[in-house]
């Protein structure tokens, strides 16, 4: 079987990081009405004393300058957070579709409300799977529920020997009231311990310990023949261009000494002045990239690895990005002196109508265009630099030591139509835990699904109640 | 102008509302088909698996020629049905008798040892839990149906395009009875 392509569990795990994403537009919002607050007033009166549609959309461009020059930061260090978070919740749910189909309508016999769990998102969410499983429980009969909202197995759960070791563990801590609601490790090694030893998935950290499938068996290959002609060859032109671009690189030496008595910016003007030297300059840094392009290029085709952070490869893009803002600021600066240079003519004191006459000069407003999208640039690589520890603590909150096998992947995918199934042919997120009768298995997906939260809530309600 | 310009997108507006609208009770409506085709293949599964049963069962107990001949009526009925609730109603009627010709293997210990029968039991009572699902999902999904064209503002597209309500596959009287072994149908 091919794979087809990929399909992503809608889960509280993704949906949270969605939400966080949402409310991160109420930066821009509380500044664009601080920066109408702050300008009320002016803007009041430059309206008064120049009414018609022009000045009205001068003030609310300045406004929205105004707005996204203060927002700017803190929105992409929160979107870059989020987004790392996001992209890490979002590999957990995530699993390969074999067979393509978007409903499955039979009972997902085997799987415990747990596994299914875990299929869902490489985790165990004890509230929500607890109570899927106490569900599961009273509908077969091996746990009852007192008056007082306490549980007690009942003489089918002693006579069950088919029971998984996780399952007794929940019914004999519930019966003697002291299994852990909060979190129970116990449990939750348990459950996973069943999913490992049943196949479903597989530990990262100790392969030995996983049940060995058909992609572990197969043997590793190495770069063949060809691949390695072709980087040999590629080698082999670098080397041609290391050797033609010798003497150019040698008169770069001007670039990286600063005579005595020069100061920066006189430097700086110097090289401006010799478009060939930073000509020279860009072929340097090709040829640096050239150069890691070799040394990382694969020619085999094989599946994808993760990258490990901080590689070398997963730097390419930061480096490349880095460079082409390095490029483009150093090109822009004898520009930057000319727009400043017109900026030093405007007058010091001038309502929103004058401002947009002066800005409206072409030169000027192409001017305004580049420092605006090199701010956004700069800002945007700022905000990299300065979000990079809390994207990575974010990220490594979800990473996982587990993944899916093969049949993992396909039972997944049997819960993904069921959860589709259920979301769209049934009112079940409404139903009550006496339904459990009515619907039995189907319900108990519902929950562990979270398609019902209202029974995840009754029963820590109950629960609360008992405490 | 400004009002023309005002009434314009307000009108955009209206059609995009109205264009959403309508694709989501389509929507809604083919998976209210799809699943009274889903609670019609099941009791089409049982109907197929009755001729079986009375097959087994014939050597052990000896039937009325009219009640074979009602099984047949009930049968096709449940086959050749214009509609899901029409299919509904005959097979609850094919299912009564159905309980009755299983409800014979405590009178016959021999026919509780055949495998043919156990496993034809097995297989109507698990089509039997597939009939009640799908009549459950198929409920919920006509419920949402009905309630979609019945709020504003999916209801004016449901009027404009004429979506028309669903009926409930609901339980007949005479299926809430309990199952009682009538001497009149069969003779032993």
């Amino acid at each position: 079987m091919r794979p087809k392509n990929k399909k992503t569990f809608e889960l509280s795990s993704t949906k949270k990081y969605k939400q966080y994403e949402r409310k991160l537009w109420l930066i821009p919002l509380a500044c664009l009405l601080f920066t109408a607050v702050c300008s009320i007033e002016k803007a009041f009166d430059d309206f008064i004393a120049n009414p018609g549609i022009a000045t009205l959309a001068g003030i609310i461009l300045f406004l929205l300058l105004d707005t996204m020059v203060l927002s700017i930061f803190p929105f992409f260090v929160g979107e870059i957070i989020i987004r790392a978070g996001l992209k890490s919740a979002i590999q957990n749910c995530t699993i390969t579709s074999m067979q393509d189909f978007d409903y499955y309508r039979d009972k997902l016999t085997g799987l415990s409300p747990a596994t299914i769990s875990i299929l869902t998102d490489l985790e165990v969410e004890q509230k929500k799977d607890v109570a899927a499983s106490i569900l599961q429980y009273e509908n077969l009969g091996l746990l009852a529920e007192k008056a007082d909202h306490t549980y007690y197995a009942t003489p089918k759960y002693y006579s069950c020997n088919d029971l998984n070791e996780s399952d007794r563990y929940l019914i004999e801590h519930l019966e003697k009231g002291d299994f852990d609601w909060e979190n129970d490790t116990q449990w939750k090694q348990l459950a996973m311990d069943e999913a490992i030893a049943e196949g479903y998935i597989a530990n990262k950290s100790m392969p030995w310990q996983n049940q060995q499938t058909e992609d572990s068996l197969q043997p590793k290959k190495g770069t063949p023949l060809k691949g390695r002609l072709i980087k040999l060859l590629l080698a082999a032109i670098w080397v041609c261009w290391l050797l033609n671009a010798s003497p150019r690189i040698v008169e770069l030496q001007p670039f990286f000494t600063v005579a005595p008595g020069t100061s920066l910016e006189e430097h700086m003007n110097l090289i401006y002045s010799q478009p060939e030297l930073f000509l020279k300059l860009v072929e340097m840094f090709a040829l640096g990239i050239a150069a890691l392009f070799i040394i990382y290029f694969n020619p085999v085709s094989r599946p994808k690895k993760k990258k490990a952070a901080g590689s070398s490869k997963g730097c390419l893009v930061p480096l490349v990005i880095v460079l082409v803002w390095f490029g483009w600021a150093l090109s822009a600066l004898p520009r930057m002196n000319d727009f400043i240079a017109i900026l030093e003519t405007a007058p010091e004191s001038a309502s929103f109508a004058e401002q947009a006459v002066f800005l409206s000069q072409p030169k000027l407003m192409l001017g305004c265009i580049e420092v605006v999208a090199l701010f956004i640039y700069t800002m945007f690589i700022i905000a990299h630099v300065i979000a990079i520890f809390p994207a990575m603590d974010a990220m490594r909150k979800n990473r996982k030591s587990i993944k899916r096998t093969d049949y993992g992947n396909q039972m997944a995918e049997c819960v993904y139509g069921m959860k589709n199934f259920i979301h769209d042919y049934s009112n079940l997120n409404i139903a009550d835990k006496r339904q459990v009768a009515l619907w039995e298995d189907y319900l108990v997906y519902a929950v562990v699904l979270e398609e019902n939260e209202e029974i995840v809530k009754e029963i820590s309600r109950m629960r609360r109640e008992v405490l | 102008m400004i009002v023309l310009i005002i009434l314009a997108v307000v009108i955009i507006l209206c059609c995009i509302g109205l264009v959403s609208g309508y694709n989501d009770l389509v929507t809604l409506r083919n998976r209210v088909d799809n699943q009274s085709a889903q609670v019609d293949v099941q009791l089409k599964r049982r109907a197929e698996l009755i001729p079986n049963l009375i097959e087994t069962v014939k050597g052990y107990a000896k039937f009325e020629k009219t009640t074979l001949t009602d099984i047949a009526a009930l049968r096709s009925k449940v086959m050749n049905a214009g509609s899901t609730s029409e299919a509904y109603e005959a097979d609850a009627k094919l299912g009564k008798v159905c309980s009755q010709v299983l409800a014979l293997g405590e009178s016959y210990p021999e026919l509780k040892a055949n495998t043919n029968f156990l496993k034809l039991q097995e297989e109507l009572s698990e089509t039997e839990n597939k009939i009640v699902m799908a009549r459950q999902f198929y409920n919920d999904t006509v419920t949402k149906y009905n309630t979609a064209i019945q709020v504003f503002p999916k209801s004016v597209a449901a009027g404009l395009f004429r979506f028309q309500k669903r009926d409930l596959l609901e339980i007949a009287p005479t299926e809430r009875e309990a199952i009682k072994i009538d001497s009149d149908t069969f003779r032993f």
